[in-house]
């Protein structure tokens, strides 16, 4: 995008982000929901909507939508509706969907969010709401004179997350979502799979001449199902917005549908043909009562959230933020971490057990999703480490049995004969002029100018030490004895 | 006898075709029935709870059990007008894309 743009016009945008509940069954019905499978087999009279049948609202699908409500700190109805929004749409089988309109069980809140440069963000919501999904419609060929549905989909439960229109770049639109998506994930109600669609968004976009306090008109794209559409559609809507502008035209309201093969947007609707849902309260359903006592129970249960972990690591344990990000980015690690400090007797060790997580476990965890080696056990070895009694070099050998499935650091180490360490008492040193004494030519040799003889001597002294001494100390001496 | 124009929108809406004999008719059905809604509006319900259901119940919630469906799946497809490939099939989509969740 060309940034002289933003020199003249301050973007203004707003998000709503639809995510996939991944509870076992459906909103209203007991029947299961996987992504990929055969089309219609997760399907019964409700998902279908049959004459006659009846909602029955999922406990579970309320009590996540009641967790993430409680992480970014929105207010709950006690008592909220559902209400159907009507629309025609093949994928819709009722007509109409059941959602929530004037009464939703959540609003306001905040979620915050860090940009690439360090810098901290606060995004408002508006609101929060219940639904359901519908179901997915497959074109067929150019010429086909149909188009196929799956009504797999339809009955998932969603929440709408609806932001203020508070973010002002692409930047700050991608962070907020990853953001978000880190919060589902941190909470287990929604895997955030933009790809696959359990995890969705549409944005408003509009421009405003810098220091106007007027909002400009927005359109609204669909359609942005990866962060890179997401960013790119923004920049594109922004600049086509100020190129109208520029021409003294004015930004006609739209729906606009991101083509992410073209790299741009075309109309879906104007504001002349926009929906008109005729919302009304679901008949078929009771208000949702949300007690206070159920809200504190799911309140307890509320884990620590991304960026909240990553300070308090930064904090604690003096990572860095580098670090402490990795952490934020593999949830399962960060209590590993924390099990393993606290074997290790304290924060004092904390940087240096990152370290050999993030260095040398990290690779296999990220290959299996597993943990490889019990917390007990890395901080066993690196309190060996650290106390002297284990070189850094023999630790990686018994870090790979550990990864290999044996136990016990200390009992590994004693029964290879690597604990305790080399170099005290002038030890080494007899080490080495015995060497020299034994090894006259490539003494002279290293003395004559052929210094990578050196490499030699030291590893003759790790292999008499069994890698027990200090190889960087034996280098050291070396080059004094021998120059 | 309220305006033909809304009379044909809210059948646009509905999806509904009438005839122009129909229109007329609407008109003055759905012209009563906004008169009845505006006698009710008359009444003071100062202090009233609004009903948000006719039935003083709460919403019961279910579980979060998978449970066994009753009838196979692919019934529903032989019951449709029409199906292949394990699809449902309809009259091809004329909008741009997929419609997802609004």
């Amino acid at each position: 995008m060309n940034p002289a743009v933003l020199d003249r016009y301050e973007p203004v945008i707003g998000l709503e982000v639809h995510a996939q509940l991944s509870t076992a069954t459906k909103m209203f019905t007991a029947v299961p929901y996987r992504f990929g499978v055969e089309p219609n087999t997760l399907v019964d009279p409700v998902v279908l909507g049959l004459p006659g049948v009846l909602p029955v609202v999922n406990r579970e699908a309320v009590a996540f939508a009641v967790k993430l409500a409680l992480a970014v700190g929105g207010r709950i109805r006690h008592r909220s509706r559902f209400a159907r929004k009507h629309y025609f749409y093949p994928d819709l089988p009722k007509g109409y969907q059941i959602s929530q309109y004037d009464e939703p069980y959540c609003e306001g809140g905040a979620v915050d969010l860090e940009l690439a440069d360090g810098q901290r963000r606060r995004v408002t919501l508006t609101r929060i709401h219940l639904e359901e999904d519908s179901g997915k419609n497959m074109h067929a060929d150019a010429g086909a004179n149909f188009s196929l549905v799956d009504f797999n989909r339809a009955g998932v439960p969603l929440v709408e997350i609806v932001s203020e229109p508070v973010i002002a770049s692409a930047a700050e639109a991608v962070g907020y979502l990853r953001a978000l998506r880190q919060i589902l994930r941190t909470l287990g109600i929604c895997d955030g799979n933009l790809e696959e669609g359990s995890m969705r968004c549409d944005a408003n976009v509009s421009i405003r001449p810098r220091g106007a306090s007027k909002l400009g008109t927005r359109t609204e794209m669909k359609n942005l199902n990866s962060f890179k559409a997401v960013s790119d559609a923004i920049e594109y809507e922004i600049e086509r917005q100020a190129g109208v502008l520029d021409a003294g035209g004015a930004v006609v309201q739209a729906t606009l549908l991101w083509d992410p093969a073209l790299g741009q947007t075309k109309v879906l609707r104007t504001k002349e043909e926009a929906e008109d849902y005729r919302y009304f309260p679901e008949p078929d359903l009771p208000p949702l009562e949300i007690p206070q006592a159920w809200i504190d129970e799911l309140a307890a249960q509320t884990p620590e959230l991304p960026l909240a972990l990553k300070d308090r690591l930064v904090a604690q344990y003096q990572l860095t933020p580098y670090d402490a990000e990795i952490f934020m980015n593999n949830l399962e690690l960060a209590p590993y971490f924390e099990r393993c400090v606290a074997q290790a007797g304290g924060p004092a060790l904390g940087k240096k057990l990152a370290n050999w997580i993030l260095t040398e476990l990290l690779g296999a965890f990220r290959d299996t999703g597993k943990i490889p080696v019990a917390a007990e056990d890395l901080a066993a070895l690196v309190v060996l480490v650290e106390g002297g009694e284990l070189t850094g070099r023999n630790a990686k050998d018994v870090f790979a049995r550990l990864l290999a499935g044996e136990r016990d650091p200390r009992a590994l180490a004693a029964a290879a004969g690597l604990l305790g360490s080399v170099g005290a008492d002038g030890e080494l040193e007899a080490m080495c002029r015995e060497l020299m004494d034994a090894n006259p030519a490539q003494v002279e040799k290293y003395r004559k100018g052929k210094i990578n003889v050196l490499g030699f001597f030291v590893g003759e002294v790790m292999k008499r030490t069994r890698g027990k001494a200090d190889a960087a100390a034996v280098t050291a001496l070396l080059k004094e004895l021998l120059a | 006898m309220i305006e033909r124009e809304t009379v044909l929108k809210i059948a646009r809406l509905a999806r509904l075709e009438l005839s122009a004999q129909e229109v007329e008719a609407m008109q003055g059905q759905l012209g009563r029935i906004l008169s009845y809604v505006e006698m009710i509006q008359g009444v003071d319900t100062e202090g009233v709870e609004p009903t948000a259901h006719v039935l003083d119940v709460n919403l019961t919630l279910r579980p979060d059990v998978p449970a066994e469906t009753e009838v196979p799946p692919a019934a529903y497809l032989k019951a449709a007008p029409d199906s292949g490939y394990g699809f449902f099939k309809v009259p091809r989509i004329v909008e741009g894309g997929e419609h997802g969740s609004v």
